[in-house]
């Protein structure tokens, strides 16, 4: 015989489960855990009653399919919109991965490029009359000019320059 | 058709978007669900939101229901009891007494004693006590026992629930339980006679 009594909730555990062969032999012969037993055999019985008759007291609403397809509806368009947002998202920062670097590597390539290899255009010559800016022998855009005067310059063109008219003088 | 069979079809065709199925399974399952949500819950207006939100979670999320793992309903009371548990844990429950409850026309079923006024008065005293007594309750045990003795469920399924293991079910369910007992018992009651001092127990 076991003489020293189990913990409260060693009673409790053994009310929803076979107990050890020791506790069930100190429970042949104590009548306090007996006791004890016995409440929680009780209480179950009132727990299991109570609950149904407090679920069966409470009037049950009629089902409202409604309303249910009403909020399904809502959640669906919820999660659309969340989709929408979600893709839009992915879409700027896949375009930011992708787009910035290009971006911003076209430009740091443009800083990179060295002066010399900087195609440029060619300087405008400025035109000016070669026989009176320019003296005898120079070369102006590679011809030679001679030291010839106005009036052999002036016939040496390969047109005849129309005559002026006298100014009418009083 | 079976039940059974019935229920694997409605599923089947809810899966496919069919309305009407959905309808017949929301109707055949919201009297228990809405009773299940309510005395977790013991609020009418929220049992009957939650209801309808475990629903509509459920239809939109039907395709990871898996039939040979549980039936529908199992798979309902899970997402509704975790819905019961969010809802609890965002109005941190007033509890109500049942004289309110009493007050506003809600009595608790009368049994068969009811002939018997005495006994009848007392039962419906007793059961006060109990119910006061199961608000005071910690929420997991409360939950762990509300499934364990009005769902009738087994420990493994109990367990499921409530996201927890077996062993632990069952400890809700014992700590519930020796709660329940110590507000309902006279602390002179509870304490157990000197170690060593165990008088047989009287014949019979």
């Amino acid at each position: 015989m076991s003489q020293s009594h189990p913990p409260e909730i060693e009673l409790a555990r053994i009310s929803e489960l076979k107990g050890s062969k020791e506790l069930e032999e100190h429970l042949r012969w104590c009548s306090w855990c007996r006791r004890t037993l016995a409440d929680y055999g009780w209480l179950q019985g009132e727990i299991e009653a109570l609950l149904e008759a407090e679920a069966e007291a409470v009037p049950v609403p009629q089902p409202n399919w409604q309303s249910v397809r009403e909020r399904m509806g809502r959640a669906e368009r919820r999660n659309k919109g969340r989709e929408m947002l979600v893709a839009t998202g992915a879409a700027l920062v896949l375009c930011l991965m992708f787009g910035a670097p290009s971006i911003l590597g076209r430009r740091a390539e443009a800083q990179a490029v060295p002066a010399s290899g900087v195609v440029t255009a060619p300087a405008p010559v400025s035109i000016r009359d070669p026989v009176t800016s320019t003296r005898p022998g120079a070369e102006v855009g590679g011809i030679s000019v001679s030291g010839q005067s106005r009036e052999e310059a002036r016939t040496s063109l390969p047109f005849v320059p129309i005559p002026t008219p006298p100014t009418p003088q009083g | 058709m079976t039940e059974n069979g019935l229920e694997s079809t409605r599923l089947a065709d809810a899966l496919e978007g069919d309305e009407t199925a959905q309808r017949a399974l929301y109707e055949a399952h919201h009297a228990s669900a809405f009773r299940l949500a309510y005395l977790l819950l013991e609020d009418r207006l929220d049992a009957e939101e939650v209801v309808q939100d475990a629903f509509v979670y459920a239809f939109r999320h039907l395709d990871q229901y898996d039939p040979d793992r549980a039936s529908f309903w199992t798979w309902l009371r899970v997402i509704l009891v975790s819905r019961c548990r969010n809802k609890r844990r965002r109005k941190q429950l007033p509890r109500i007494s049942l004289e309110t409850l009493m007050a506003v026309g809600q009595t608790p079923a009368e049994t068969k004693e009811a002939s018997d006024p005495a006994r009848a008065l007392e039962r419906l005293d007793m059961r006060r006590r109990v119910w006061e007594a199961l608000q005071q309750v910690s929420d997991g045990a409360r939950d762990a026992l509300i499934l364990r003795y009005y769902e009738g469920l087994p420990y493994a399924e109990v367990a499921e629930i409530l996201g927890c293991s077996s062993e632990a079910a069952r400890s809700r369910v014992v700590h519930g339980k020796a709660q329940l007992r110590g507000l309902l018992t006279a602390p002179e009651e509870r304490s157990a006679p000197e170690s060593g001092a165990v008088r047989p127990a009287e014949a019979g």
